[in-house]
């Protein structure tokens, strides 16, 4: 993996904010339950992950609520590096 | 009668959630597109949306994704629909692709097979007037993105039988859907109202009344609605929205389906929606995904 694991973090809060046009989300705010996402973004996120930060999933991390706050996906990204 | 073998022809953006809707809930799915091309794209895109389907859905238990594929044949060879008793057809919304297609479709297919058209505007009754067989041709109108849409538009045909319509009902019910029964006419009930609707926010968007994003919030957090006008144009795709409202216009006659210059200009540019990257909104990876940014207009 070419950057480090807090760079990836600050990759996806940014595009987490961008796409959702949320300047003022804060990172423990439930992107699904505040309406800015719909459920089709979910597939996005883990795209983003993968494609864009090169961070493989597993089946066992494709769950809601590994995606429903930037926090939350943080912690994914982190838990994936140290076992990478 | 349960309905085990279906047929899908056209494998673009509605195609590809016809057939993944289809083998999800078991059924041994023929794919047919003439573009090879089309076909190694719709089973990448097949994959990956199996794979995450259970996320995208809510449902919690994730799908086996090689289960599912091995229910899908893809093939670029139409004969094969020889052995089917349902086909839904999806091809792109123009007459001239569409009359040829049901002509072959009629000389290939069973005598007993019904014919379903994915369409959103083109006249069930013309459609089944191309084949030998009118009383079995219906209207079967899914919504994108079909897995996650329980309901459909189902329209009747002049000619359309009730056993044609029980048939599509219970493969509808196979697939965990219903139905709205509507009588034939351009455009039906949904396109008729949607794409007048969406043409009038592009000719917004283009006398810069507004922005995109200002038109599409007023529909959502004034009157509830989950999506913008806009953005639904770029679910739907540009072109589809494009070819939608010259059929309404050519079969009703009726100059207030006039299409928005915009729509056309966008079309030339490449500015089709999700599926492109860009059309009233950019987007991070064509063909999926969330809005990203808002057009500079307006």
């Amino acid at each position: 993996m070419s950057m480090d694991v807090g760079k990836a973090k600050n990759q996806l809060q940014e595009f987490v904010v961008r796409s959702l046009g949320k300047p003022d989300l804060a990172d423990s705010d439930d992107i699904f339950e505040v309406g800015e996402a719909t459920s089709l973004y979910s597939m996005e996120l883990v795209l983003f992950i993968e494609e864009k930060l090169g961070i493989p999933l597993d089946d066992d991390d494709l769950e809601r609520d590994n995606f429903s706050t930037i926090d939350a996906m943080g912690s994914l990204i982190e838990r994936k590096w140290d076992a990478a | 009668m349960h309905l085990e073998r279906v047929g899908v022809v056209g494998a673009g953006v509605i195609g590809v959630g016809v057939i993944q809707d289809l083998a999800q809930t078991g059924h041994d799915t023929l794919a047919i597109d003439v573009d090879g091309e089309a076909l190694g794209r719709a089973e990448r895109i097949l994959r990956r949306s199996i794979r995450l389907h259970h996320l995208v859905a809510g449902t919690g238990q994730p799908l086996n994704v090689n289960e599912i594929m091995s229910r899908i044949r893809f093939s670029t060879d139409l004969e094969l629909l020889r052995d089917r008793r349902f086909v839904v057809e999806n091809v792109t919304e123009d007459w001239s692709i569409k009359q040829p297609l049901y002509e072959q479709l009629d000389q290939i297919c069973d005598p007993s097979c019904v014919f379903a058209a994915n369409t959103s505007v083109i006249p069930i009754t013309k459609i089944a007037a191309a084949t030998s067989r009118p009383s079995q041709v219906i209207g079967m109108h899914f919504m994108n993105p079909v897995p996650l849409k329980p309901v459909v538009e189902m329209i009747r045909g002049y000619h359309t039988s009730d056993t044609t319509i029980a048939i599509a009902t219970q493969l509808l019910s196979q697939m965990d859907k219903s139905a709205i029964l509507v009588n034939d006419s351009p455009g039906f009930v949904s396109n008729r109202v949607l794409m007048v609707t969406i043409n009038e926010a592009a000719f917004v968007l283009d006398e810069g009344v507004a922005t995109a994003q200002s038109v599409d919030t007023i529909f959502k957090d004034c009157f509830g609605h989950r999506m913008g006008p806009l953005e639904t144009a770029d679910l739907i795709g540009v072109d589809t929205i494009l070819r939608s409202i010259e059929a309404l216009r050519e079969e009703l006659g009726d100059s207030k389906y006039r299409p928005c210059p915009l729509l056309k200009t966008m079309v030339n540019a490449g500015l089709l929606g999700r599926k492109s990257g860009k059309g009233f909104y950019t987007y991070e990876q064509p063909g999926n995904g969330e809005q990203r940014d808002v057009d500079g207009r307006g």
